[in-house]
């Protein structure tokens, strides 16, 4: 069957009542994650899968629901970003760069539109990327044994962060510990007890939706606590600005495609990259658009064109990141670790066997994302004056509801008080090692994957009969090992460059 | 504080980690590997990076003030107490509860909370439990 044979069986899945309702909500509520500074795709996420499991929706509905959510935010970030200068979620922080300028000159109607005419072609572009890559990427991973993802799955760790990778250290030491709590239970392969210290409770190991909402939402709130100035009024000067104009001209609307399709292009390819991810996508495309159109100054003053890049930029680099996502089984990104551990809590093993076994859920998943699409341009043009509203609700109120649906959510999968307490646990480890600069994302992505990597590892080594340099043996595996070390070398080369002009950024930006 | 202190607390788990996974029992059924080995990886690594960060130590870390920790303990606490009361007392009074004291000890004032907590906890029962018909706890009385 060709791309658009599959993509017409995609739409039958897409266009039923139950999973058009589930985009909808989806977009709707990825557009108000997106929205909320403090809340982002990955926390939507993760505050929503144990609900859906709970729920007993399947794996296309979850998917459609949960990618849309994904989506959604990546179009919300940018409205708290064009009008308040704060960045909704971390990658909206370029389009607060040309946005807020706009805003200030009286044109953030304007600067709405055209960002959500850019997230448009950054989406859509990268969804119909998706759709011919990832094929085509299964193919190469079919080839792949156990071997092989061992080496993949050491790849995702070593180039977590890309080059904007505060510390190697660090990351290896999050990662790590997100792999140790994945050794906890009953050991797959023999089925022994291990590190389960004689708890019952321990047996199962640790579900990786209990560390995944405890560090994204629970930590959130701490930090919510720590940061909350005393007796604050929360400032409101958001109340005046005004939306007019929503509508520019058709001339400026052809004004910024150029931009837009160059950071389209630019943030599939960050996204496809491991370890990239959204925010770097949007960083790469507004300073190579920068370097491209900057002739006469204008931006950081409000150019479009600056506002158009970074957004194209982000939202294509969210469709990128889906790729090594759904055809290798490996996440590249926080939010992608988040959708890929909603897929093995449904037992369906992401990776080549996804396409041949569920086409229904991949296929079905793209025809909803280019139908969500449409949703969310809607959403955020003619409607994009009530999600402003959003930005009025307090996070006193707002973070109350996150904690409450966590609680409800993991409550839901299992029924049991210990798994709560285990949240709240994790919640506070998130929190502390947010206070010494650790990443929580290769903690998330080590004990979703944990049980993979050692399984695969095990499965090669018992094929070699205990041999090592099997893991070396074939010339992918050497492809990939060698990939791995590049990942850990360049940060060390062009790391302190490109952290630099991002930090310089960040700082302008405060 | 820096994170050397957060590298003395994770030398010591990792040493821990790899003592408790060396106490494994094994099984008759067995592969090349065994299930000792993937574990001692990961202790080695996080052993490794626990030093590194002793040797090295890059943020100062800036704990909240007294009171402020204080709150945050609090509040951990109504966590703590919200899951172990849950199946006793039922979804909408444990909800009531935390989510009235949440929002209080997040700046809101006290009538306010009271009353978005009520609000709250019956527009969730009645989202997830009446419309979505997922389980919550269900508790003595029943809802």
């Amino acid at each position: 069957m060709n791309t658009f044979e599959l993509l017409l069986g995609g739409m039958k899945v897409a266009f039923t009542y139950e999973h058009i309702l589930l985009a909808l909500v989806g977009c709707l509520l990825g557009s108000i994650f997106g929205a909320l500074p403090g809340l982002g795709p990955a926390n939507g996420v993760a505050i929503l899968i144990p609900i859906s499991f709970s729920l007993g929706l399947d794996a296309a509905s979850s998917m459609i629901l949960l990618a849309s959510v994904y989506y959604g935010a990546m179009y919300g970030g940018r409205i708290s970003s064009i009008l308040i200068n704060i960045p909704g979620d971390e990658p909206a922080l370029m389009t607060t760069l040309d946005g807020y300028p706009m805003t200030k000159q009286g044109r953030a109607g304007e600067a709405l539109t055209l960002t959500a005419i850019a997230s448009f072609i950054g989406a859509v572009i990268s969804t119909i990327g998706l759709m011919f890559l990832a094929p085509q990427l299964v193919k190469i991973a079919l080839l792949f044994g156990p071997a092989e993802y061992f080496a993949l799955f050491v790849m995702a760790f070593a180039t977590l962060g890309g080059v904007s990778s505060n510390n190697k250290a660090k990351t290896a030491f999050a990662a790590c510990l997100g792999l140790a709590v994945s050794t906890i239970g009953i050991d797959g392969q023999t089925g022994v007890p291990r590190l389960s210290f004689g708890n019952v409770h321990f047996y199962d190991g640790i579900d990786f939706l209990v560390v995944i909402v405890g560090m994204f939402a629970l930590s959130e709130v701490l930090i919510f606590i720590e940061e909350k100035k005393d007796n604050s009024n929360e400032s409101n000067d958001f109340n005046k600005i005004k939306i007019d104009k929503i509508y520019p001209s058709f001339k400026t609307i052809i004004n910024i495609i150029p931009a837009s399709l160059r950071g389209s292009a630019l943030g599939f390819f960050a996204g496809i990259l491991p370890g990239a991810g959204a925010s770097l996508g949007s960083f790469i495309s507004y300073t190579f658009e920068k370097k491209l159109s900057n002739k006469n100054d204008t931006f950081g003053k409000g150019d479009i064109r600056g506002v158009a890049a970074p957004e194209a930029g982000n939202n294509a680099a969210a469709g990128g990141a889906m790729v090594p996502m759904l055809s290798l089984g490996v996440p590249g990104s926080g939010t992608t670790a988040v959708l890929l551990a909603m897929l093995m809590t449904l037992n369906i093993t992401p990776g080549p066997l996804l396409f041949q076994n569920n086409p229904d859920v991949v296929w079905g998943l793209i025809a909803a994302l280019f139908f969500g699409n449409f949703v969310l341009l809607f959403l955020n043009v003619p409607l994009v004056k009530y999600f402003t509203y959003v930005l009025l609700l307090p996070s006193r109120y707002l973070m109350p509801i996150v904690v409450m649906i966590s609680f409800v959510g993991i409550y839901g999968i299992s029924g049991s008080s210990f798994d709560l307490l285990l949240m709240i646990f994790f919640g506070v480890l998130g929190w502390i090692l947010r206070k010494f600069d650790i990443p929580l994302v290769p903690v998330i992505m080590g004990s979703i994957l944990g049980s993979l990597m050692e399984t695969n590892l095990r499965r090669a080594l018992t094929i070699s009969d205990g041999d090592l340099t099997y893991l070396f043996s074939s010339w992918t595996s050497i492809v990939i090992w060698s990939i791995t070390l590049l990942g850990l070398i360049l940060p060390l080369i062009y790391g302190d460059r490109v952290k630099k002009s991002i930090n310089k950024y960040k700082k302008t930006n405060k | 504080m820096t994170d050397r202190s957060l590298g003395i607390v994770f030398l010591c788990i990792s040493v821990l980690y790899i003592y408790f996974a060396s106490q494994t029992e094994l099984s008759f059924i067995s592969d090349p590997f065994g299930p000792k080995k993937f574990p001692y990886l990961i202790g080695i690594i996080l052993l490794i990076t626990s030093i590194f960060m002793i040797l090295k130590p890059q943020v100062q870390v800036i704990w909240p003030n007294s009171k402020k920790t204080m709150e945050i303990i609090l509040m951990i606490f109504i966590f703590i107490l919200y899951a172990q009361l849950l199946p006793t007392l039922g979804f909408i009074i444990c909800t009531f509860f935390a989510s009235t004291l949440i929002t209080w000890r997040l700046g809101t004032p006290f009538t306010k909370s009271i009353i978005f907590g009520l609000s709250l906890s019956l527009s969730m029962y009645l989202l997830f439990s009446v419309v979505l018909g997922l389980s919550l706890a269900r508790g003595l009385f029943g809802f």
